[in-house]
């Protein structure tokens, strides 16, 4: 069984009915990436995970157990992080402080400093830095930031929303290898990206979004394969 | 210049009680986007339950007056407010939290109307006097400076509060967890917050000071009565407008700003227009820096 699994997932904002009946299993160990359009409901489908919406219909599962109806901050606690959108640091909090704040839940002193050091050694601009207003930090940092903050919860899933949006290319290669990086510590992850070349190259698994319904899935590699998929949304030329 | 000085300590001890009433609003409005209405009326509650207690513990009567004693009132009526605070959040916004911003505004109305005649309907409307849990003494502070011992415990009591407010905002898991809450609350919420627990603790704290002032009040003005929070709780709005509303400093300066121009007002033109100043004040930050000394400068769907 998969550890973390989607049926039939409907969300609606309001009138809007943003996720049509989404399924979607993610293994353990694994990366599995969604990718789509604007507006396909990639974050829909993170944020329901998380518990910052309420789905209208279906079920989501983590070790066989549903997490509808959990708050947020227990879906944290279940096991689960989630990297936002827009990446949303604590602008006016220091470096040190917004990882600490993702340590939020634990108490064990020293694994969080060993973590801590860990993430310093994945992005070392961190740590010169860490004294500095996070608002202060350019976009990719801030990046790095939401990210670490992530991990510092010692998350059995990572939710990635987007990680690479608005990077300069050499950054963006960075984050993808950080991605693989965490998947080799163990961690499973999904990613959400509109770089859906790098992300499938990335990924053991992909979905493919449109307008809130899943259009088509496989491995990552027949994803990338996939004359629809080049057409669609890898610029034509494979 | 005698004059001066002696408006200026009239003015810090009054601007300290400012102060923290300021704190409420502006802790609450950093976490909620939401003007407490009621926070004046929570003072006033504070102020009534320094009295009851006082009496309870027999000052004036059968214990002599003690600072001891004065403690004990002050840390019981701010644990009772605290507790109204946390019923307020429970029972009265929490519910309206994802309707609209007027829905909330108007709650906010109706829980300062309901806690005034309550007071009046429970703790009558005519005044009471607080009784003296300090002994007063009159102390110079320079040649024709004069502040009672009552105003300087005033001063001293707020700043106390004030140093352990701001390390605790800005020291413990809590305090962070309520700078990350009042920044974002989804976010704050995907590091495991419990977001609605640190909302309370919000509420409560912020209740607690308006207490603290309450008690505060009642030992340097000792006539209290259901509808003496309307007045400071605007004033003490003002404050927090004129600090920057959201920020902690900015309450505490304003506050202080608040109480000091009063006074000079008093002082050097007529205590006529003693209250008109707080709206001169308003309108002149709402024209001349909207975000307040030390707010940030963010555009805010009203
Ligand atoms: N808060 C909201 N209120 C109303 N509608 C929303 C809200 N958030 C998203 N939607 C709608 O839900 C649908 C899915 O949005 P979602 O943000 O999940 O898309 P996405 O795939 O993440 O897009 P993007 O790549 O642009 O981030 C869209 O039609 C969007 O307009
Ligand atoms: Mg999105």
């Amino acid at each position: 069984m998969s550890l973390l699994s989607l049926a039939d997932l409907h969300v609606h904002y309001g009138a809007i009915h943003a996720l049509k009946g989404v399924s979607i299993a993610v293994d353990e160990g694994t990366i599995v990436t969604l990718v789509g359009a604007n507006g396909a409901g990639k974050s829909t489908t993170l944020r329901a995970i998380s518990g910052l919406i309420p789905a209208s219909g279906g079920d989501i599962r983590f070790r066989g157990k549903s997490l509808l109806g959990m708050k947020a901050h227990e879906i944290v606690r279940a096991g689960i992080s989630h990297v936002p959108e827009g990446r949303i640091v604590f602008a006016n909090l220091t470096v040190l402080e917004n990882l600490d704040l993702g340590a939020y839940l634990r108490r064990d002193r020293a694994g969080i400093a060993e973590d801590m050091k860990k993430i310093f050694r994945l992005f070392p601009r961190l740590e010169e830095r860490r004294r500095q207003a996070a608002g202060t930090l350019s976009g990719g940092e801030q990046q790095m930031l939401a990210i670490g903050r992530a991990l510092m919860a010692r998350p059995t899933v990572l939710l990635m929303d987007e990680p690479s949006l608005g990077l300069a290319p050499i950054l963006v290669r960075e984050i993808f290898s950080v991605i693989r990086e965490i998947r080799a510590a163990g961690t499973t992850i999904v990613l959400v990206e509109q770089n859906a070349r790098m992300a499938l190259a990335t990924a053991d698994q992909g979905y493919v979004l449109e307008t809130g319904s899943v259009r088509m899935s496989d491995r990552a590699s027949v994803l990338l394969e996939s004359p629809f998929v080049q057409a669609a949304y890898l610029g034509g030329a494979g | 210049m005698q004059e001066f000085f002696q408006q200026l300590a009239n003015g810090v001890a009054w601007g300290s009680i400012y102060a923290l009433i300021a704190l409420g609003y502006t802790m609450v409005y950093g976490t909620l986007r939401l003007i407490n209405f009621a926070h004046g009326d929570v003072y006033m509650v504070g102020a009534f339950a320094a009295y009851f207690l006082a009496r309870a513990l027999g000052v004036g009567t059968v214990t002599e007056a003690s600072p001891l004693l004065a403690a004990v009132v002050l840390l019981g009526s701010m644990a009772i407010c605290a507790l109204l605070g946390i019923l307020i959040e429970l029972l009265a916004y929490r519910p309206v939290r994802r309707s609209s911003r007027l829905t909330a505004l108007i709650t906010a109305i109706g829980v300062s109307l309901f806690l005034e005649n309550f007071g009046i309907r429970v703790f009558g409307a005519d005044p009471k006097f607080f009784p003296q849990v300090i002994a007063p003494r009159t102390i110079t502070l320079a040649e024709g400076v004069l502040v009672t011992n009552h105003q300087i415990t005033v001063v001293v009591v707020s700043i106390v509060l004030m140093v352990a407010l701001t390390l605790f905002i800005k020291r413990t898991r809590t305090g962070k967890a309520m700078r990350a809450v009042a920044f974002h609350r989804d976010a704050a919420s995907l590091m495991g917050i419990p977001v609605d627990r640190i909302i309370t603790i919000t509420f409560a704290i912020g209740s607690a000071l308006a207490a603290a002032a309450g008690f505060l009040v009642g030992l340097t003005n000792p006539k209290i009565e259901p509808l003496m929070g309307i007045m400071p709780g605007i004033k003490a709005f003002v404050a927090a407008v004129l600090g920057g509303i959201g920020s902690v400093p900015g309450a505490m300066i304003g506050g202080l700003l608040m109480g000091i121009s009063e006074y000079l007002v008093v002082g050097y033109i007529s205590s006529t227009y003693r209250d008109a100043i707080a709206f001169v004040i308003l309108i002149a930050v709402l024209l001349i820096r909207p975000a307040g000394l030390l707010g940030r400068n963010v555009a805010e769907k009203v």
